[in-house]
């Protein structure tokens, strides 16, 4: 394993399970931990005035929570209206319900410490600060997320 | 009779049942005999006549409450047991001890050396094998009767002669003592006992509560605050310091006609509340937000009826829950099968789950009102510091304290409030040399009234000072950069500059609130409570701070109006007529935006769809509906597309995630499941004000 990059890499153990979903076409991960809940896709009422990155807020069993929507996050383009498998994961970040919209939830699956690999660096164009590492295994490449980062307002601000 | 023993005593309690008047009688004479056997020890005396004191206090064996009164009985002689095995022979000075009084009518002499429980350091400790949880349950019942007698102290101010509010200081000094001295807090108990014994001679008439009494009192009572407030410290091993008067004053209370005479000071008086009903304003008000369940109970004193404490979040939680079930009946009631006459059967029993559902929520709601009293009590006790340091006059007359209101309103209310008052007594009373020379008299008054109206809560601050200085807040307006000048605006909205960021700063700590919080952050919480201020002011005659607030956060009756393809929520409270427009009636006015015509007034119009930019709004006016909202000559036409109609909705914050939106209050769900995001009417007028002002009239198309 190289050196570990960032410091959260450096000081915690990143092996264990991940929930893995799509976005357009490439393969991203959340640590289970904090995961909440999936959701289908329901209605979503927007938000005027909100910052572009929320789609809007949704009824969680009588909570209002937002969306994030993951594509402008990372300023992906947008799709042809969603895909029929599209769903919310429910994340719980320091107690606060927040929704992520995805394309589809593959699995959850068990990533080891040795299979992870710090974020590479693809030059000033992509934003690699909310990823806590990458796996590769069976030849397949997932980002995984840190759920803090790509929900902070601060993160979210400075990448738009 | 033979020479009894504290045990004898202990007997008689034992034998003492609920309800059995002649048992507790023959406890109250063998108690009797033990605290006149001089042979006994002073502290051990003073605790039996504690347990007499409390036997003899009616207020302590009032029905349900008898087995209360028992219980403090015996701790008491606890206390005397502890005592007597303990050989606590240190202190055998006899001390007159308060309750021992009158079996020994004797002229008590002016200044009688009393020993007091010992202090022995200057740091407040607690042992370490203390009960902390009782300890910490002590705090909060003693801040409980640091403000009845707070509350009743100030009630003595100005009648010195109201022997219930006596009673009121000397309970609560009498059950701090107790209490403390059982949980081992010396320096709480010690002093405390001081207190007592200088209010129990008020009480027996031997003193007057004037002169240096009023003033000691209430230093005693601060001073015990402190002690309170340190105890989680002391529990966390910390020693914190006594207060410094607290030897001194120790000592004071103890010789109270010494005191050097502390210069009159004006009266300050809690007015009787006056229309009982103020809240009677609002009949019609619809029943789902009448009946706030705990009626305050008039008696200042102790609430008779039993309480009990529940932990607020379970509170909140079955607040919210309920507001979930009613949104879900709503929905259900909604339900085209329950609509639809054909299954009469299952509509009849659904209509009974409403009924039911209704009640609950008025109870639940009710169940967190509280009267407004806590928030103001505490300014009877700041206008009266203001005035006795700025040399003024005032009398602080208050009514409608028992006003109820949500719990959350209450504790949020507490800065606004004093806000307004220390702005009343420092800017608005003039100090009496000043009245005298206008033709007022020397007295200055600050009114506070409460009442509500409909579902909102008034609370007015009037003051009959000079009324606020138009120059001078223009003045200062323009020194600090706010406005460039004065010239062509209203009076409502040069006052209005007191509540702008950065006129008024939190520079100054005062010793009455501590810190200071600008106007423009009162106006913003009250603002995110869906509050609303006004000032009105004479010159010469005073002015008049208003504050409206929603009677509850949890359920707000709104007006569902869709635009475009989406609905928002307005409360209808906020809306005072809705009309489909003329043509004739569209006007623009050159740099003033667009202008519709209704009733024989003017009003600026804002199209929703262009402030919240949604897509497919309704363009031309005449096809859409007009909201007239706001008030005064702040009030705006709206333009939606169309009424869908009412529903009771839990208001809901949309997140930290989303933050604070402009324009909007929170969301809610709707009758369908999706939420609807509730508007803030005033921002979306104060946005719309000042749009117009900065719009170029190239700017403004005809549409209609």
């Amino acid at each position: 394993m190289t050196a570990p990059v960032a410091e959260s890499v450096a000081t915690r153990s990143l092996g264990g399970k991940y929930l893995t979903f799509v976005l357009a076409g490439e393969e991203y991960a959340f640590e289970i931990l904090t995961v909440h809940e999936i959701i289908g896709m329901m209605t979503v009422t927007p938000v005027p005035h909100s910052h572009p990155v929320i789609r809007g807020v949704v009824n969680l069993r009588g909570k209002v929570i937002p969306i994030v929507d993951l594509r402008r996050r990372f300023d992906m383009p947008a799709p042809e209206g969603d895909a029929p498998e599209t769903c919310i994961i429910v994340l719980n970040v320091k107690g606060l319900l927040v929704g992520i919209a995805v394309d589809a939830v593959s699995e959850v699956r068990m990533i080891a410490e040795g299979e992870i690999e710090p974020p590479p660096s693809f030059g000033s164009d992509v934003d690699v600060s909310c990823l806590l590492g990458v796996s590769n295994s069976e030849g397949k490449v997932r980002m995984l997320l840190d759920a803090d980062k790509v929900l902070s307002l601060e993160a979210i601000a400075s990448a738009l | 009779m033979a020479t009894l023993t504290i045990d004898d005593a202990i007997a008689a309690f034992v034998a003492c049942e609920p309800g059995d008047e002649g048992a507790r009688r023959k406890l109250r004479e063998r108690l009797w005999a033990l605290v006149a056997d001089k042979r006994l020890d002073a502290q051990v005396r003073t605790a039996l006549a504690d347990a007499i004191a409390v036997l003899d206090d009616p207020a302590e064996f009032r029905g349900a409450k008898e087995a209360e009164g028992l219980e403090t009985v015996r701790r008491h002689l606890e206390i005397a047991v502890d005592r007597v095995e303990c050989g606590d022979l240190a202190l055998s000075e006899p001390e007159p001890s308060a309750a021992a009084r009158p079996v020994t009518p004797a002229p008590a002499p002016a200044a009688v050396a009393v020993a007091g429980l010992p202090v022995a350091s200057v740091t407040f400790t607690i042992e370490a094998d203390a009960d902390r949880a009782l300890i910490e349950d002590f705090a909060a019942e003693a801040r409980e009767y640091l403000e009845i007698a707070e509350a009743a102290l100030l009630r003595l101010e100005s009648a010195p002669d109201d022997a219930e509010a006596v009673n009121d200081v000397f309970r609560a000094f009498h059950t701090i003592k107790g209490t403390s001295s059982f949980l081992g807090l010396a320096a709480i108990a010690g002093f405390a006992h001081h207190a007592e014994d200088m209010l129990d001679r008020v009480r027996g008439a031997e003193l007057a509560f004037a002169g240096a009494v009023p003033d000691l009192a209430l230093r005693a009572v601060d001073v015990i605050k402190t002690l309170v407030h340190a105890i989680p410290a002391a529990l966390a091993g910390d020693a914190p310091e006594l207060p410094a008067d607290y030897a001194e004053l120790q000592d004071a209370l103890s010789h109270p006609e010494a005191a050097a005479d502390v210069p009159s000071r004006p009266v300050v008086e809690a007015a009787e509340p006056a229309s009982a009903d103020a809240a009677g304003e609002a009949p019609a008000a619809p029943a789902a937000k009448a009946a706030p369940v705990a009626k305050a109970a008039g008696a200042p004193s102790v609430a008779t009826d039993p309480l009990v404490k529940v932990r607020t979040d379970k509170l909140d939680r079955l607040v919210e829950m309920v507001g979930e079930l009613v949104i879900a009946q709503a929905i259900l009631m909604q339900d085209a099968e329950v609509r639809d006459a054909a299954n009469h059967h299952l509509a009849q029993k659904v209509r009974h789950a409403d009924k039911i559902v209704r009640e609950l929520q008025d109870l639940s709601l009710g169940l967190r009102m509280v009267p407004l009293k806590g928030a103001i009590t505490k300014l009877t006790r700041v206008v009266r510091d203001l005035a006795t340091r700025s040399g003024k006059q005032i009398t602080f007359a208050v009514s409608g304290e028992e006003t109820e209101v949500d719990r959350t309103l209450v504790d949020l209310l507490a800065d606004p409030l004093l806000h307004m008052v220390r702005n009343a007594v420092d800017h608005g009373i003039e100090p009496p040399s000043e009245r005298l020379k206008v033709g007022k008299p020397a007295m200055g008054t600050v009114r506070l009234e409460a009442y509500q109206a409909g579902d909102r809560v008034v609370v007015k601050l009037h003051d009959d000072g000079r009324g606020l200085q138009r120059d001078r807040i223009v003045a200062k307006a323009v020194e600090k950069g706010i406005i460039a000048s004065g010239d062509g605006m209203s009076d409502a909205e040069v006052f209005d500059l007191i509540f702008a960021p950065g006129f008024s700063t939190a520079e100054q700590v005062t010793e009455v609130s501590g810190r200071g919080v600008g106007m423009d952050v009162v106006r913003r919480n009250l603002a995110a409570m869906r509050g609303r201020t006004v000032i009105a002011s004479t010159p010469g005659r005073g002015s008049t701070f208003t504050i409206e607030l929603p009677l509850t956060l949890a359920i707000t009756d709104g007006m569902i109006v869709r635009v475009g393809a989406e609905r928002f929520i307005v409360p209808t409270a906020r809306i005072q007529r809705c009309f489909r427009p003329e043509a004739g009636a569209l006007s623009t006015v050159q740099g003033k935006g667009e202008m519709v015509q209704h009733g024989g007034e003017v009003l600026p119009m804002l199209r929703l769809h262009r402030a919240l930019r949604v897509l497919g709004g309704q363009e031309r006016a005449t096809e859409g509906i007009l909201m007239v909202v706001g008030d005064g000559h702040d009030r705006v036409a709206i333009l939606v597309d169309e009424l869908l109609g009412q529903q009771q909705v839990v208001a809901k914050p949309l997140g930290d995630a989303i933050g604070r939106v402009r324009g909007l209050t929170g969301g809610a769900i709707l009758g369908d499941g999706r939420v609807g995001l509730i508007l803030d009417v005033d921002e979306l007028v104060v946005a719309e004000r000042e749009r117009s002002r900065e719009q170029s009239p190239a700017a403004v198309p005809q549409a209609a």
